[in-house]
């Protein structure tokens, strides 16, 4: 991809007047179903945020409003200053939001090959001046693809054209919806990687909706994560990873082992001994002696594995810890490992697949990295 | 960009196994079938080009066949086009739009093609002459047969993914253009196959122009067999006739490769969002409503009046009995029933293997046996009266040359729903009862048989349905003496004994209509069209 990503866009002329993305209060209704309940969301330009929830949390129908496919029951969508939904009152037509729309599986128009599905939403002047080569060169795809049915695309492919016709027109937002969940998986890194490169070359703000967390820290800006057609917590991936706002966020975002323990200070005695707290957000009760969950990521285990050496190593300051390997899942790059304190505490450590311990064997461990905790 | 890892590809470029040679007996059994169909056209031909090629010349450039020409095409064009606009609205408003009803109307919209075009056309001239004519014929046959256009039109619409209209509006499109650019071009093939299917119908329809005094090429053909069997005019005529019906065959089959374009991709699809019409929902109502009666409303409920008007009877030459219901009755039913089991006999080993073996001897069988779509039934009588006149004199005006010509005719649609069937079940099902030690017979018998026996079923019964409501073969080739109910709504409507008619067409629309309900019950909409 050595092409010069083309310019100029309209993305880029909003970007200097700050078009803002701002929802407030949003509600959506459908039948007996409170489907989106209260919704407050800011999107600064340029952003991408991801909104991530299990199915059925209401995200879809998030991105259905913002484009304006469905209306909104109460609550005030603007963007750049434009009023796109008020309550009942407003309800502004999708054509004439500028809110760029790519759907689940991109869905191209299967009667137009690839040039005429890029230009579709292109004045005749806009026309004249746009050179679909390039816009397909942005999104990795040959030139050559322009005169191609979409039919002879594969999924990838017909994604990034999907997303190509979603930017032409410069719209002053994207939105996506779980464009990737219908790839399998290799393809998905690669065309994530390719639409997530094409968004940030656009400087455009972006929406996208996905229930895969990868997909969810890795592409975002910010994370949305939505529960029950409300958003409990909006924060930037290392924040959302590292500081989950509760514990069922907690739960839901990576895997969190979770023991009970007492802070001392700035840091937590727990069964896997005095612990660092995360020190750079103040918390209530830190240094009270409370007693709190402490959130603890398999990957912070870190193992002493040193089959000569075994008793040597155990209790040492390195590895002040010791417990029994339960179980094993190897998974090549790494492995998951059960195990158990001695006095019954079990839990799983994630470690790199190169060097791994035997079942049965007792294995000296420290935490690495800071914990987090959660009043008790 | 990553290099494609070679085995990703590996599992979907495995090619399918290829079948051996197929079974002899069923090869020869299929060819002799595909003989068959082709018998009558071969016979028509003959008999058309037999003579000089003056006198055949001097036959075919006749002002006559200009006249002919222009009446049948100008008819088909007119109902081409009133059935393509009003069945592009009825799909619209009932699977897009909220009007009240909607699923009613699913179901109530392909219900006049259950009722012969005869029978309705009957009840329109019995309400008054003045139908009589070609406006009374393009009214009659469009509201006959609009559903042809109608069902693959809404299954087109139903297919669309709604994410590609929705796109189209993000990208700035009002909802007419979404409709227009995006929509509307995806409908075409669906549109134009349909509309290509009506012609087809309006160019071999004959009962309802006979009875509307609307001469077109096939009325033309049952005037010539009854002055005194002019052959080689019939003959010369019925040239003409396949010639166009096969021109839109064509035009059809080669359609149907790109009916659909379906989704690209197969993940989930969500349900369309109806459009709301507002204070449009009472003219859509009343538009719905309006052709419905048209098609099958004034229909049935003539019948249901004249069926109250027994002093109206005696304009009859020969008193309607019960008796004489019923007897007439159970002989259509009769013939009905041998038609479908010698039908959906001689069509299994054509489907069978048209399924299960794809090379190019069985694929010309398959494409033989679908001709007779474009084939008149009249055409096929006039040939087989001629040839059981010349060389099988014994079988002439026999039940048995008539069940054999409805089985010539309405082979396409045994063979397409066994085949349908046939097609689903999977050669590893075969392979795994060979495997368990059961023999080809005994596979044959306990396998592939049950499997199929849903598509042997429809074949039957749409034959049964088809042969009920089948006017000109039956008129033409029915032994002396013997009656059906079509037979019979011919004899005494063509002597405006519309009250006579009544009980006959009663029975016949009931019949018809059950049918078509359990089919489409039992096998799903798209069986009845």
């Amino acid at each position: 991809m050595s092409r010069p990503v083309p310019q100029p866009h309209p993305v880029a002329e909003h970007r200097a007047n700050d078009p803002d993305l701002s929802i407030a209060g949003l509600r959506k209704v459908l039948g007996s179903q409170t489907v989106l309940d209260g919704i407050d969301l800011d999107v600064s330009a340029g952003q991408i945020i991801t909104v991530l929830g299990p199915s059925g949390s209401g995200k879809t129908t998030l991105l259905r409003l913002i484009c304006g496919f469905e209306r909104a029951d109460a609550g005030v969508i603007r963007l750049s200053g434009r009023l796109l939904a008020d309550g009942r009152k407003t309800h502004m037509p999708p054509e004439r939001r500028g809110v760029g729309y790519v759907a689940q599986e991109g869905a191209l128009f299967p009667h137009l090959d690839v040039r005429r599905n890029i230009e579709f939403g292109l004045s005749r002047r806009q026309r004249a001046t746009t050179d679909v080569e390039d816009l397909l060169a942005a999104v990795g795809l040959p030139a050559s693809y322009a005169n191609r049915a979409p039919s002879a695309l594969s999924g990838g492919e017909q994604q990034r054209v999907a997303l190509a016709r979603a930017l032409a027109p410069g719209p002053h937002l994207v939105l996506l919806d779980e464009p990737f969940s219908s790839l399998d998986a290799g393809l998905r890194v690669e065309t994530r990687n390719a639409v997530a490169k094409r968004l940030r070359d656009a400087g455009a703000t972006a929406i996208l909706v996905t229930h895969d967390q990868d997909e969810a820290l890795s592409m975002g800006d910010k994370v949305a994560v939505m529960h029950n057609g409300r958003l409990a917590q909006v924060a930037s991936p290392r924040t959302l990873y590292d500081r989950p706002a509760n514990l069922d966020i907690a739960r839901f975002i990576g895997e969190a082992v979770l023991v009970p323990g007492i802070t001392a200070g700035d840091t937590v005695d727990c069964c896997f001994g005095r612990l660092q707290l995360t020190t750079q957000v103040p918390r209530p009760g830190v240094g009270d002696r409370r007693d709190v969950n402490v959130l603890i990521r398999p990957e912070q285990f870190r193992l002493c594995v040193d089959h000569a050496a075994d008793n040597q190593t155990i209790g040492s300051d390195a590895f002040p810890s010791t417990a029994c390997v339960e179980q094993i899942l190897f998974y090549g790059h790494d492995a998951r490992i059960q195990l158990r304190l001695r006095d019954g505490q079990p839990f799983t450590a994630t470690v790199p697949g190169f060097d791994l311990p035997a079942i049965g064997q007792t294995v000296s461990f420290r935490v690495a990295g800071n914990v987090y905790t959660y009043p008790y | 960009m990553n290099s494609p890892s070679p085995y990703r590809a590996a599992a979907s470029t495995a090619a399918a196994p290829r079948d051996h040679a197929p079974p002899t007996v069923l090869l020869l059994l299929a060819i002799l079938v595909s003989a068959l169909v082709l018998a009558p056209i071969a016979v028509t031909v003959f008999d058309a080009v037999r003579g000089s090629v003056v006198g055949t010349l001097a036959l075919l450039f006749r002002p006559v066949i200009g006249h002919l020409l222009l009446n049948t095409i100008g008819l088909a064009v007119v109902c081409a086009v009133g059935s393509g606009l009003v069945s592009l609205a009825m799909a619209w408003l009932i699977e897009r739009s909220d009007v009240p009803g909607y699923s009613i109307w699913r179901v109530l919209a392909p219900l006049p093609l259950a009722l012969p075009a005869f029978v309705s056309s009957y009840a329109w001239l019995s309400i008054s002459p003045s139908f009589q004519g070609a406006a009374g014929a393009a009214l009659v046959v469009s509201a006959s047969y609009y559903p042809l256009v109608y069902l693959p039109l809404a299954a087109a619409l139903r297919g669309l993914d709604p994410a590609q209209e929705e796109s189209a509006r993000s990208l700035g499109l009002s909802p007419l253009a979404a409709f227009c650019r995006v929509t509307l071009p995806q409908l075409r093939p669906a549109l134009l196959g349909g509309t290509l299917l009506l012609v087809l119908h309006v160019l071999t329809e004959f009962g309802a122009f006979a009875l509307l005094r609307f001469r077109t090429f096939t009325t033309a053909i049952y005037s010539a067999y009854n002055a005194g069997l002019q052959v080689k005019q019939g003959a010369l005529l019925a040239c003409v006739l396949l010639f166009l019906c096969f021109l839109c065959l064509w035009g059809e089959q080669r359609l149907r490769g790109q009916h659909d374009y379906a989704s690209i991709g197969a993940g989930v699809r969500r349900m369309p969002r109806r459009h709301s019409l507002g204070w449009g929902r009472i003219p859509a109502l009343i538009f719905l409503g309006t052709v419905f009666t048209a098609a099958v409303g004034v229909p049935l409920a003539t019948i249901g009046y004249w069926l109250t008007r027994t002093d109206a009877a005696a304009m009859t030459t020969t008193a309607v009995s019960t008796a004489q219901i019923i007897r007439v009755s159970f002989s259509s039913i009769g013939y009905g029933v041998a038609a479908g089991i010698l039908t959906t006999a001689l069509a299994f080993p054509v489907a069978y293997l048209a399924a299960r073996y794809h090379n190019r001897a069985v694929q010309l069988i398959e494409r033989t046996t679908y001709l007779p779509k474009g084939v008149p039934g009249i055409v096929v009588a006039l040939a087989l009266v001629t040839l059981s006149l010349q060389l099988l004199y014994p079988l002439y005006q026999t039940a048995i040359l008539l069940v054999l010509a409805y089985a010539i005719i309405f082979m396409p649609l045994a063979v397409v729903s066994i085949r349908a069937t046939a097609g689903q079940i999977e050669p590893g099902l075969e392979n795994s009862a060979r495997a368990l030690g059961v023999g080809r017979f005994g596979v044959f018998r306990r396998v592939t048989l049950p499997l199929t026996a849903p598509g042997l079923g429809s074949a039957t019964a749409l034959v049964f349905i088809s042969v009920c409501t089948e006017l000109p073969t039956t008129l033409l080739l029915i032994p002396t003496g013997a009656h059906t109910l079509a037979t019979e709504i011919w004899a005494e409507s063509s002597n405006f004994a519309f009250a006579a008619a009544a009980p006959y067409a009663a029975v016949l629309a009931a019949i018809s209509m059950l049918a078509a309900w359990l089919l489409a019950n039992r096998f799903g909409r798209a069986a009845v069209a």
